[in-house]
Formats: C-alpha cells, structure tokens, sequence
C-alpha cells in the first residue's frame, strides 16, 4: 500500500492551491454578495488548464486524471464552494458525460473547447417532477428527419444562464420508460435553448442556477450522446464521477472550517487564557479532524478505484453522503467555536455555512445517495432494490 | 538569443522559528520553496523571450531534490534545466558557487544575458550577479525592471535606493531582477503533471564542470546563528486620552526623545 501522492500530482496542488489563495478566495466574498458567477475568474481558472483537468491532453485537458480532479475541487472547496460549483458542473457533469460516452467526433467537437475552457458547460437531468426519478421526465424528443426536435423545459440547472454546451436528457419513447426511452443529447445554446427564471439561492451564490426552456429546439441526430434509448445510463455513470468530486470539494470545506477553528482557538481568550485549553473546544476540534481524515482517505481511494477501472458507484455515493455532512458539521462547529464572529457576514464562515447545505441536496439528495448506496450493498447479496 | 535564469531552492522564510536559544532555526515546519525573487527574474527572461524569441536555460545548484525549482521552471515556460549537484558543495560559500554556477554557463554556452533575482529570500546576501559578473567579465546591471532587449544591447530600469536609473549595455550581460519587476504567471496545469512526470534535469557534478580544488574550497566559514532578541512587548497607558497623553511625554522626555519639560 502506497499513500502517498505522486510527486506531479503534490505539484499540482500547489498549483491550484496558490491559485485559489491568489486568485478564488479574494472574489468569493463579492460574488456571494452580487450574486453571480465571477467570470473573470473562471476565465483566469481556464487559461491554465483547470477547466480540463480530468480530461487527457489529446482532448485539450490537463491529463490529471480523478485524482488531480479530486485535488482540484479539493483546494477550490477550501476557498469558495461557488467556483467549486461552477468548475465541477462543466466539468464532472457537463463535459464529463460526453468523455464518456461521446464519440471521437463529438470529443473533438465538444470535448475539446470545454476542456480548453472555451466553452462552458452544463448537465441539465433535473426538471419540475422529475431528478433522480428520471423515468418521470416529460422534456419530449421527436425524430424529425436528420434531428430531433425536443420540448420541455429543466431546472435548477447550474450555469444555466452561463453554458454553451449543454447535455440534456429527453424522452425519446415514453412506452419504454427509463430503460430504452430517455436519450442523451448534446444541445448547443445557440440552438435554441432558452434561459427561464434565474434561481435566488440561499448559499452557492457565486454560482448561477437556471431553468433551460426547449421549445421546438432542434438538435441534429449525430449529437445523440451514446446510444439512443440508453441516455438513462450515460446520465447516472456521469453522476458517479460527479458524486465523488462533489466529496472532494465538500472534503475542502470541511478542512478548511477546522483550519478557521484551530486559528482562532489558538488566539481567542476567555477567562484568562486561549480557548485551545478548553476541553469543549478541543473535543468539538478533535472530531473535525477525524472526520476530515476519514472522508480525506475516502475520497482518494475512490477516485484510485476509478482510475483502476473498478466499479465505484457505491463508494461515490459515500463520498457525497459523508463529504455533505462532515462539511455541514464541521462548519456549524467552527460557526459555534467562534460564536457572534462565526455568524457575522464579515468573516467567511458564515458564507461557508450557506454553501455548504447545498451538498446535502444537489446531484442526488442524501436519501438518493442512501438508496444508491442501499441497492448496491444488497445487489451483492443477490437481492435487486427497487426504489 | 540565449538567456540563463539562475534560481535557488530555499526554506521559506516565513516558516522559519527562531530557536530559544536565539542560536539556530527551527526549519522543521519550513516548505522547501523556490526563491520568490528567482521566480520573478524568471517571468521576467520569459517575457523578453516572448518578445524577441530564442531561448531560457534554468540553472541551479544544490541537492539533488533542488530539481524541484527547476522543473517547476520547466512547467513555467523555460526550455531546459541544469543542476550543479555535488556533495563538494555541501559547505559552498558564495565564492564556491559563483565559481560552479560560471563554469556551468561557459559549459552551457553560447549565453547572451544571465538572470538572477534581486537577492535570495533566505540569506540576502545579493552578491552572486556582481560575483558571476566580475568572473565573467560581462557587465553588470542591478536590480533591473522592465527588461529590453534590442540589437545587441540590454536595457531596463534600475532601482537601486530611491532613484531609477535606464540603463543600456552591449551584452553578453548579467542582470539582477528588481524584486517588484512583474507578477509570476501561474504555469498551465497540464505543464506541471508533464514537466514533473518527464523530469528533464541534466545534473553536473564539479569534475563535469571541470572545477578545480581551490575553486572547492570554500573562503567562509559558517560558525552559527547570532539573532536579534526578541522585541519586548511595549507599555501599555491606561486614563483618559489626555492623561495618556501626558503620560507619554513624561516618558518620552524622560529617554530624551522629545526636547521641553513636562
């Protein structure tokens, strides 16, 4: 067993981290407050290569692999869940989906700009009655001679307003259901798909969240994302590499609140001397540290099985289960270790406590992750669970 | 066009404790970085690369995991790395390595401009352009900015006390980078996995580099820290604005730093 990180992936790190400390965590205070995407930095993030970081360099990426992906949403999650966010929907969803399953054409197409971070990218599942019970969507696919012509409309699509390239899945045949009737398709905004009501959100608000309307939005038949019929399966692996390095960037806020805790018990007195000495403190501080720990050697052991090649559905699913919670309370611990100073909107904490209860819900909510998780431990028993 | 960029690995500074004692440095904590002035004479030879071509040589001297700086400078733009690596620099004064560092760029060959930080972040010392320049023969020009290159010739601002000077000389020259001259780029994501997965450093010990005993032998002796005490915290006056006042005059007149009386 090898722990350790290899040397050009260590190097990396640096690179993102003095990029976030440089460059994301000085803007992430004005767009929370502005909410919106502070696109000079993404522009910055793109001109040196962090908007491919997955992908290999034939395919205009950094050729990092899930590893450098993982250290990637890591650094950003320390500095600002917003950018997290914008930078892992165009990438582990959005792109993603057609690295997978796109075809050498449609890589070079498509691929190739939003790993250059020419163009962004966006992963629209979600719609009014539908998410993660994708059987239940309604968006319609019509073949129309060399395209398809779909209407419907999706929500709470992250870079909604923002994206140029946007992987959207839409009924094909309804008497077909999940399995053989939802296809995949690769939309271009110009083609059509309009932006709707633009989300006011509680946390994530240097992020943008959409509604995408398609009303007779054409889309050419050789832009069907893997085969037709099977769109269902491209969209849920795509969510397994999305739900890990969703527990990257949840490990990033997570370590980053104990880093804040440590800091200031280290220089806050109360009765004489600095909280460190305090019992409480030092029991709130040694569980973050534990969790942090545990959710940091999940994590990387995850994104090794899928650089192994080993099916990792239900080790994702952990990672954005446990990553949403340990961030969650780890920042509502370091909130309490700083008490008034936590709450106020002059120290990043509380911005940290807003974004971070977005994880809990977004690419599957935590019931979701449950159920995969479930089905999953008992499909090795033998036993199929139906949601 | 050929312009070589001398870069050092050291501690970072700001991770260094000063020991009890007052007598040594606790690097226990201290990342091995490369020097920031280093980094920027760097951005500094790529960008005169940028604007009239040809080509940047890193060089260093140190431990073989100095390589760190080099490849680093490699995923940063410069198109080849040379260490000067040898357990007879182990106890290198400033002479010992002007002297490794001048016989690598006459065995590199062919240098046109030779770049160096201001000075480095760890010792201060700021004397290896002004060495290497004098070994050389070459002209020396301190703490530029706004490096050109034109015809021949190599200009820039030099910032030395309060004035800045334009400087202009025929080269092959040696240049100090001013420690504010530019901002470092960041390198591309893909430059760094690949400059570190390749690992491309030609290492020369001092029988490469031809260097003879006496060039060895180091001319200084380090025998320890000796650091300032520590700063003693201040007094602290208590009492309305006006007492406070009065207080502090009463003291400053009494370590006569304010003329009058009370």
């Amino acid at each position: 067993m090898d722990f350790t990180f290899p040397r050009e992936m260590e190097k990396f790190r640096k690179l993102v981290r003095e990029f976030g400390e440089e460059v994301v965590r000085p803007a992430a205070k004005a767009a929370d407050e502005k909410h919106e995407v502070d696109m000079d930095v993404i522009r910055q993030a793109a001109a040196i290569g962090l908007l491919g970081v997955p992908f290999p360099q034939k395919y205009g990426g950094v050729g990092a692999g899930e590893t450098g992906y993982c250290i990637l949403m890591e650094e950003l999650g320390k500095v600002c869940t917003s950018t997290a966010t914008t930078i892992g929907a165009h990438i582990g969803i959005g792109a993603m989906s057609i690295y997978l399953d796109g075809t050498e054409a449609q890589k070079q197409k498509y691929l190739v700009p939003l790993a250059r971070g020419e163009k962004l990218g966006a992963f629209a599942l979600t719609e009014p009655n539908a998410g993660s019970d994708a059987a239940s969507i309604k968006t319609k696919a019509v073949r129309d001679g060399d395209a398809y012509l779909l209407n419907g409309s999706k929500i709470y699509i992250t870079n909604g307003p923002l994206a140029d390239v946007i992987s959207v899945l839409a009924v094909t045949d309804p008497t077909l259901g999940a399995h053989g009737g939802v296809t995949a398709f690769i939309g271009e905004k110009q083609f059509g798909i309009q932006v709707g009501t633009v989300e006011k959100k509680m946390g994530i608000r240097g992020s943008a969240t959409s509604e995408l309307i398609f009303e007779d939005v054409r889309i050419p038949a050789e832009n069907v994302l893997g085969p037709v019929g099977l769109g269902f399966i491209t969209f849920m692996k795509t969510l397994d590499t999305g739900r890990l390095t969703l527990g990257a960037a949840t490990l990033g806020g997570a370590e980053e609140a104990l880093r804040i805790a440590i800091d200031y018990a280290r220089v806050r007195e109360a009765f004489g001397k600095p909280i460190a000495h305090k019992q409480s403190i030092q029991f709130m501080i040694a569980d973050m540290a534990a969790e942090v720990e545990a959710l940091r050697s999940l994590v990387y052991r995850t994104a090794w099985m899928v650089e192994q090649g080993m099916p990792y559905t239900k080790e994702a699913g952990m990672c954005k289960l446990l990553g949403s919670q340990t961030a969650s309370r780890n920042i509502h611990r370091a909130l309490q270790i700083l008490g008034a100073l936590g709450y106020s909107r002059d120290f990043p904490v509380e911005r940290m406590f807003r974004d971070a209860r977005i994880a809990e819900i977004f690419e599957g909510t935590n019931e979701i992750q449950r159920i995969v998780i479930a089905s999953q431990l008992f499909k090795e028993v033998g036993i199929r669970i139906r949601p | 066009m050929r312009i070589v960029v001398c870069v050092k690995q050291l501690y970072d500074p700001k991770m260094a404790r000063v020991s009890q004692s007052r007598q040594s440095l606790d690097l226990r904590a201290a990342e091995l970085i490369m020097n920031p002035m280093d980094l920027q004479a760097l951005e500094e030879a790529l960008h005169v690369r940028e604007a009239v071509g040809g080509e940047v040589t890193v060089l260093s001297l140190g431990k073989p995991e100095a390589d760190d700086v080099l490849l680093w400078s490699l995923a940063m733009g410069a198109d080849a790395a040379y260490l000067a690596s040898d357990e007879r620099f182990s106890e290198a004064d400033a002479g010992v390595t002007a002297h490794a560092l001048a016989a690598a760029i006459r065995r590199i060959g062919d240098v046109d401009a030779l770049f160096l930080g201001e000075y480095a972040a760890d010792s201060a010392g700021g004397q290896m352009g002004a060495r290497l320049a004098a070994m050389l023969r070459w002209s020396f020009l301190p703490a530029l900015a706004q490096v050109f290159l034109t015809d021949g010739h190599l200009s820039g601002l030099s910032y030395l006390e309060t004035t800045a000077r334009r400087l202009l000389t025929p080269l092959p020259a040696v240049v100090t980078v001013y420690h504010r001259a530019n901002k470092p780029r960041f390198p591309h994501g893909a430059a760094v996995i690949n400059a570190y997965r390749e690992g491309k450093v030609i290492v020369w010990d001092a029988d490469d580099l031809d260097m003879t005993l006496e060039e060895l032998a180091p001319q200084t002796l380090f025998r320890g820290y000796s650091l300032l005490p520590e700063r003693e915290l201040g007094t602290r006056l208590d009492g309305s604005a006006a007492e406070m006042a009065t207080d502090l005059a009463a003291m400053l007149q009494g370590r006569r730093l304010l003329g009058g009386e009370a």
